[in-house]
């Protein structure tokens, strides 16, 4: 599979403070990438390096291209959707298709106006700040996916909305839009949302990188286990990196543990991403802390 | 290049309130203005409203000065009795009249558009950050040099031009007007309204004058620009204070006035009108002085400058 964004050692400094430190990734052609991390992690800093929104350090491509150099270039193969409030409140609907279509080669605008006419968008001389937050984010979600490009770059695009839109949103964006030739970044810290969407995840917190796994990976790498009561002992030996009550019972996340050696102490299964989360930060805190 | 008529699009778009329906109230309020002179003049012409008149005296003196003063503007000459009195004129005299109440015209609508240029390069490179649309239109394939330069054309040409199309339109309204008071007098109409206002030549001469004043003030609107690309707080107060504080530190250290008249003269057209009079053949003259070729350097390094920092900016 062809590599669409590569990072090498991105750093990147508002003054004195770290927004990203020293972070590698590659995300390949086709999958669809979790960048998940709590907010002030550095995720809208990691996608508007690589969207050329933002300077940085360190070697980092798109396409081949350096963001700093040419950001236009780059919008031409990369769409961007961030949370609702990027739409110009002054745009009209009508006004929004012409100035795509004007900008945009491989904007398709039959395929976006078919995509509005499924929503609650009716009129298009309504003014952007006349729509409701959920239909602004229609609004562009409509736009984007009219353009063919290789890469969509999502921030935090369900921000805000009522559980109906948001899941709306990801089913149009799994069903309508992806086709295993474009490649998908998502940002969020709504991890249960997008588990099932995604096939890489991404855990970034205070500007490092915590966990760069494909998802059918996780399986190998982290195993949770309700921990029978009389194992507890022997499970803690096996240093988890989680432990957590669960109705009475321990459950515990491991990592790099052998399987056959977890079998006995309890009912294995792969830990959700949402628990493995907890997992990773915690440890990390649990590191932080042991050091200082 | 393709993109640019979608750019300024964009432009008209946002700001339909300021380039278009405000030189519209404008041109129907000075109709309005128009009206409301003629039927003033004709009936009076008629001698009906002569006690009526007389009434309004008795009002007090304050009234009366008004009721004077309305009577002495130019476009009063062309409507009800005045109207033979005008006739009677000089063709030189009737010339100069005409233009000044031709001009009378266009002047409202002139004042307008150098604040409504000044406010919309102010705030151009500015709005999209605070607002945080600039995320959306930086997701486009569209370059930071193209975006200055179709906001600079916007300011220097697209707005001018809805103004000097609605400047003609108004004049045409005059002559028009005019036209129809006349009809049932005994004047000659080519003579006396139709040949001395010159309205074709006028039109070549307003637009060879408003490209003129674009390229004038070119280096006041440069700076402008940039500071609305560069400012990430109040840019009037950097705008006006940035040059403020140099022209004092000029004065103090050197006692010198230079930066203040360049500002002075490059900041506002107004004193151009009275050059037009020397032809516009002077006007080309004025246009390859050093002084003009050297604000014009200025002019575009400022541009370098704001479409360096559009290439850096991010929402505020």
């Amino acid at each position: 599979m062809s590599v669409v964004v590569q990072a090498q050692g991105v750093s990147k400094h508002y003054g004195g403070f770290a927004a990203l430190k020293d972070i590698n990734f590659t995300i390949r052609k086709g999958s669809i990438v979790g960048l998940i991390g709590p907010n002030g992690a550095g995720k809208t800093t990691t996608l508007k390096a690589l969207l050329g929104l933002t300077g940085f350090e360190g070697q980092l491509t798109v396409m081949g291209q350096d963001p700093r150099k040419g950001r236009h270039h780059i919008m031409e193969n990369v769409c961007f959707v961030a949370d609702v409030g990027i739409l110009p409140r002054w745009l009209s609907v009508g006004e929004a298709l012409d100035y795509v279509e004007g900008v945009h080669q491989r904007f398709n605008r039959s395929k976006a106006e078919a995509m509005l006419a499924e929503t609650q968008i009716r009129n298009h001389r309504q003014k952007v700040k006349q729509l409701s937050k959920g239909m602004v984010t229609q609004l562009h979600l409509a736009l984007v996916m009219a353009i063919d490009v290789e890469l969509l770059v999502l921030d935090e695009p369900t921000l805000g909305l009522d559980i109906l839109y948001r899941k709306a949103f990801y089913d149009r964006l799994l069903n309508d839009y992806f086709d295993h030739e474009t490649s998908i970044i998502i940002s969020t810290h709504q991890v249960e949302e997008i588990e099932s969407l995604l096939s890489h995840l991404l855990f970034i917190d205070q500007g490092s990188i915590v966990l760069d796994s494909a998802m059918d990976e996780l399986g190998n790498a982290f195993t949770e286990v309700l921990v029978e009561p009389d194992q507890v002992a022997a499970a803690e030996a096996q240093q988890p990196i989680h432990v957590r009550d669960l109705l009475g019972r321990k459950s515990m996340i491991f990592e790099g543990v052998n399987l056959a050696s977890l079998a006995r102490l309890g009912t294995l299964k792969i830990p959700s991403v949402a628990d493995l989360f907890v997992a990773k930060l915690q440890k990390k805190a649990g590191l932080e802390r042991g050091r200082s | 290049m393709k993109i640019l008529p979608i750019l300024l699009k964009r432009e008209f778009w946002e700001h339909r309130k300021t380039f278009f329906y405000l030189p519209l109230i404008i041109l129907v309020l000075s109709v309005i203005f128009l009206i409301a002179a003629v039927f003033t003049l004709q009936i009076a012409g008629e001698g009906i409203i002569i006690s009526g008149s007389i009434q309004i005296n008795e009002g007090g003196p304050e009234q009366r000065t008004e009721t004077n003063e309305y009577s002495n503007m130019p476009i009063n000459a062309l409507f009800g009795d005045q109207l033979t009195q005008f006739a009677a004129l000089e063709p030189k005299q009737r010339e100069a009249v005409l233009n000044t109440a031709y001009l009378l015209m266009a002047t409202p609508l002139v004042s307008v558009l150098w604040v409504v240029v000044f406010m919309y390069f102010l705030t151009c490179l500015y709005d999209d950050r605070k607002d945080r649309s600039i995320l959306f239109w930086k997701s486009m394939p569209v370059s930071d040099a193209m975006t200055v330069i179709s906001k600079l054309l916007t300011g220097l040409l697209l707005v001018p031009g809805i103004y000097l199309v609605v400047m003609m339109i108004l004049q045409l309204i005059l002559l028009l007007t005019s036209l129809m008071a006349a009809v049932g007098s005994s004047i000659d109409i080519w003579a006396t309204l139709i040949a001395p206002a010159q309205i074709v030549t006028r039109w070549i001469q307003m637009t060879a004058f408003f490209l003129f004043v674009a390229i004038w003030c070119l280096p006041i609107f440069a700076w402008v620009l940039f500071i609305s690309s560069w400012a990430r707080s109040v840019p009037l107060a950097w705008v006006i204070g940035i040059p403020f504080v140099l022209v004092i530190i000029e004065w103090l250290a050197l006692r010198g006035e230079l930066l203040r008249e360049f500002i002075a003269q490059h900041a506002f057209p107004g004193g151009f009108f009275s050059r037009l009079s020397g032809g516009i053949g002077e006007l080309y003259q004025q246009l390859l002085s050093l002084e003009v070729l050297l604000s014009l350097v200025l002019s575009a390094l400022l541009l370098y400058g704001a479409i360096y920092f559009r290439g850096k900016a991010d929402e505020l």
